[in-house]
């Protein structure tokens, strides 16, 4: 024991070394964390220390401990973590992981805080050796890395200023240790003695006036200050003018030693502008139409913005077409573009932009591209910016919109694009185009719409899949003909799983495969009715309806209580699959008696099941239906038509109109 | 061959008593210039003004050996500067507008610093001094200097629009048309997209400024809650052709 090391404080040691050795281990088993990258990324931990300094000091400090999760972002996130002062990763291990918080994989984050912060370089260590071994401290390499990376502190500008005081140091170092404290300026834009002198508590403090300002003042919205050079022509003005205008002689902060005022620059330091220009310096020149969608995941929504990008594609090229993803970082569904298309992902920049600043990023993408058109496919930013500043868009390029079926929160209540916007954003908007007919109707009688409204909603019938059609060729054309059926989806409330179980039990002799997942209550009810009804066997989730065997199957069976037109039900139909399906939202305008078996009574079990009898008992009515929705299909919902339905024909592929 | 050297156009609308300080601060600036040898000339641009404003200006310019005033009906700033200009006789116009005031050596300096560079520039002062409300500095950025990036000119206008130009070239890149119901606004900024579209460099002129009343209620914020957004400029598509590909660009590609 050392001396003077009472038995309670040794306790409490011992019990912190308890404490990191298991949150040790507990790391060593994550694949969140990476010794190997975090040794990389933070060169001055010492090798072989990477979990012990991540404990100790990184974690808390957002040093992220591998590319797959930002600790910085998380603590942002997370507020009671960064108050409780926890580790982030070991957070979320024990407890956030199972309370459902979200992570994010770790950036070069291009958020500047107001004084122009750049995107952090990592600063050469050797420049602080001498005989091979460090001559700074930890702490002092944080604080130099801070000022490495703020445009405030200009190295050369300070070499020059104070070649007498400084010679052969390091600027950095110099005026880490000694000018700062010593009110010199660290560049033209900060004065440490006018940021001393302004706020005294910092010198009460004894915190180098700069550090302050990066770490706390700017948060505080305190004033950084005014260069000496820009405070003379401030002085000189007021000078000319005061005798001319009592309001200038009256204003205090006009006057002393130290000008009391807030200067605003030119070129705006803020989050929003240092994202919005990385993002300008990525973008490509010529841009014609921009889609505009929330993220790109394995959706109906997504799968339609996909096909409007492909058609504008088809008409000006991959190169002048833009996709913007607004809202969230999800592209699971990125492997469904079109080879060359040019993706935006704005959460790329910066994971934590504001919605408000996600729409500012919209209008400044129509405002310094110019394109000639573009799409809104569910996009929250750019509805809300087609809401405020639609009209200045429409004086730019055309602006379109598509809207699916209303959405509804868990109590029944609309709350889709077409409840929130619509009625706000139309006057904006040239068309809006819907999937299904039954819609347009909803909506322009629910809204009292106008002829001329009116006129501004089209039907867009998305097309059916062509890898599907080659399915088609080959289904059911052997001598065996399959006696099985299957249903697909998302098992939730919508979906109407519940009706399953009664199904189930109307058609003994019928296998039902059931593929998808959801809400593990109604997982657990169909794995428990599986038990019971061996006919009924639940196959997982599947990756795309292509992917299904779909020649094991006599029917797709279909019982969502609303919907719009669903893609599962146009893929079926391009498949070849014979289709009974409950009559909801626009399904109708696919499904009809003629083209499959429509049921009019939602909920009436015998009436599905009625349906799969006859399909298997009657194997010429079958093919005649099937017959008559391939020629449906055909007429109604091929890539022609869809492209035909779209205003990108009338762009001309020899380049824009603007430049 | 101009008249003058150059001409101040201070644009009136209904400032009242606040006129005579605007004045008196041309005033200075033109004394300032003549010892340099300047001819000067002033044209008050009065936009719809009320009649203290007309007679605040009729008591104030007896001093000044060649000035106008000229009475306007336009209701917008833009159109009264392209007016303005039209008639000015300096070869070089600068605006300041009926409530603001101006540094006195901002004449002098900046026609040095036009008349010693062969390319078109656009002037503006170092710094603008916003009293009265809220009191605050504000810098501007010259437009060759390490520190200008174009970008951020989509988000906001760099410039206040009391500017040194050259009138010809004014003449043949006036102020675009603003339509508030149309949410297109902002001519100051719209112009200044404009005449860098058109090749003028904006500049600043180093040790000079303004000072720049706050008022309570402002075109600029009328403007901002109507929603609006300047009229649009291809400046950034010429950016963009020119740009250079970034080695870790994030923007996305499809393969």
């Amino acid at each position: 024991m050392k001396p003077g090391m009472n038995f309670k404080k040794l306790l409490k040691r011992s019990a912190q070394f308890v404490d990191e050795y298991r949150d040790a281990g507990l790391l060593r088993q994550s694949d969140l964390f990476d010794e190997k990258w975090y040794s990389e990324k933070n060169p001055d931990v010492a090798k072989g220390s990477e979990v012990r300094h991540f404990l100790r000091f990184g974690g808390r400090e957002g040093r992220s401990p591998s590319e797959k999760f930002d600790a910085a972002w998380y603590l942002e996130t997370n507020k009671d973590v960064a108050y409780r002062g926890l580790n982030p990763l070991v957070h979320y291990l024990r407890w956030g992981k199972s309370e459902g918080r979200n992570i994010v994989a770790a950036r070069t984050r291009a958020r500047a805080p107001v004084g122009g912060r750049r995107s952090a370089p990592a600063i050469d260590l050797s420049r602080y050796k001498k005989n091979g071994t460090l001559f700074v401290t930890e702490q002092e390499i944080r604080d130099l890395e801070l000022l490495h990376e703020t445009d405030l502190f200009d190295a050369q500008w300070y070499l020059e200023t104070y070649p007498h005081l400084i010679k052969n140091q390091d600027p950095y170092l110099h005026f880490l240790r000694h000018g700062g404290f010593e009110g010199l300026s660290a560049s033209e834009e900060f004065d440490c003695a006018w940021y001393c002198d302004i706020y005294p508590d910092v010198v009460l403090h004894g915190v180098h006036p700069l550090l302050h300002y990066l770490q706390h003042g700017m948060k505080e919205g305190r004033f950084k200050g005014i260069s000496p050079k820009i405070a003379s022509v401030v002085k000189q003005t007021v000078a000319d003018v005061m005798a001319l205008d009592p309001e200038i002689e009256s204003c205090h902060p006009l006057y002393g030693t130290h000008l009391r005022l807030r200067p605003n620059f030119s070129i705006p330091t803020d989050e929003l502008s240092a994202v919005w220009t990385e993002i300008f310096h990525d973008l490509p020149a010529g841009i014609r139409h921009i889609v505009f969608m929330p993220w790109l995941v394995k959706g109906g929504a997504d799968l339609a913005g996909v096909n409007i990008l492909r058609a504008a594609q088809e008409a000006v090229g991959a190169s002048a077409t833009l996709l913007v993803l607004t809202d969230h970082d999800n592209i699971d569904a990125f492997d469904w573009l079109p080879s060359g298309s040019q993706v935006l992902v704005l959460s790329d920049y910066d994971s934590t932009l504001s919605q408000k600043h996600r729409q500012r990023i919209v209008e400044a993408l129509i405002f310094a591209l110019l394109p000639e058109s573009i799409t809104n496919v569910n996009s929250l930013a750019c509805w809300t910016a087609l809401i405020e500043k639609g009209k200045a868009f429409r004086s730019i390029c055309k602006v379109y919109a598509t809207l699916f079926c209303r959405d509804f929160t868990a109590d029944g209540r609309g709350a889709g694009y077409a409840d929130t916007h619509l009625r706000a954003a139309i006057h904006n908007l040239d068309k809006i185009y819907f999937d299904t007919e039954a819609f347009i109707e909803e909506v322009a009688s629910r809204y009292g719409f106008t002829p001329a409204l009116r006129q501004k909603l089209q039907f867009l019938p998305q097309p059916a899949l062509d890898d599907l059609r080659e399915i088609s060729k080959d289904a059911w054309t052997g001598e065996q003909r399959p006696t099985a059926v299957f249903w697909a989806g998302r098992f939730c409330h919508q979906k109407n799983t519940e009706l399953l179980a009664r199904i189930v039990p109307c058609l003994p002799n019928v296998s039902l495969d059931v593929y998808g997942g959801g809400e593990p209550q109604r997982e657990a009810e169909l794995k428990a009715l599986a038990q019971t009804q061996p006919q009924l066997h639940l196959m997982g989730t599947f990756a795309s309806f292509s992917k299904l065997p779909l020649e094991r199957y006599a029917a797709f069976l279909f019982t969502s209580r609303f919907e719009g037109m669903p893609t599962v039900l146009i893929n079926a139909a391009a498949a070849g699959v014979p289709i009974i399906a409950s009559n909801v939202g626009g399904v109708h305008e696919l499904v009809t008696s003629d083209t499959g078996w429509l049921i009019d009574d939602l909920d009436d079990e015998r009436a599905y099941s009625a349906a799969v009898q006859e399909i298997l008992d009657n194997p010429k009515e079958v093919e005649r239906r099937l017959q008559a929705m391939r020629e449906k299909l055909g007429v109604e919902r091929s890539w022609s038509v869809f492209k035909a339905g779209l205003p990108f024909s009338s762009m001309s592929s020899s380049g824009p109109a603007h430049v | 061959m101009s008249k003058f050297h150059i001409t101040a156009i201070v644009n009136a609308h209904r400032e009242g008593l606040l006129l005579k300080p605007a004045l008196d601060s041309v005033w200075a600036c033109f004394e300032l210039a003549r010892t340099r040898g300047l001819t000067t000339e002033l044209l008050v641009a009065m936009d719809r003004s009320d009649a203290l404003s007309v007679e605040i200006v009729n008591a104030s310019i007896g001093r000044f050996p060649h000035v106008r005033v000229v009475p306007m009906d336009n209701g917008d700033i833009g159109h009264c500067r392209n007016q303005a200009a039209l008639i000015a006789e300096g070869e070089y116009v600068a605006f300041l507008d009926g409530d603001d005031l101006w540094g006195a050596a901002w004449l002098a300096d900046a026609h040095a610093m036009a008349i010693a560079d062969e390319r078109e520039l656009v002037l503006h002062p170092e710094v603008n001094v916003y009293f009265g409300h809220d009191p605050h500095v504000f810098v501007h950025v010259d437009a060759e200097s390490r520190k200008f990036d174009v970008a951020a000119l989509a988000l906001v206008n760099y410039w206040t629009s009391l500017c040194f130009v050259r009138r010809e070239f004014l003449v043949q890149t006036p102020y675009p048309e603003t339509d508030l119901a149309m949410q297109i606004g902002y001519e100051d900024w719209a112009w200044n997209l404009k005449v860098m579209s058109a090749g003028a460099v904006h500049k600043c002129v180093p040790g000079t400024g303004h000072a720049i009343r706050m008022k309570q209620i402002s075109l600029v914020r009328q403007t901002t809650s109507a929603g609006c957004i300047a009229a649009p400029s291809d400046i950034f598509q010429k950016t963009l052709k020119d740009q250079v590909k970034r080695t870790n660009s994030k923007l996305r590609v499809a393969v």
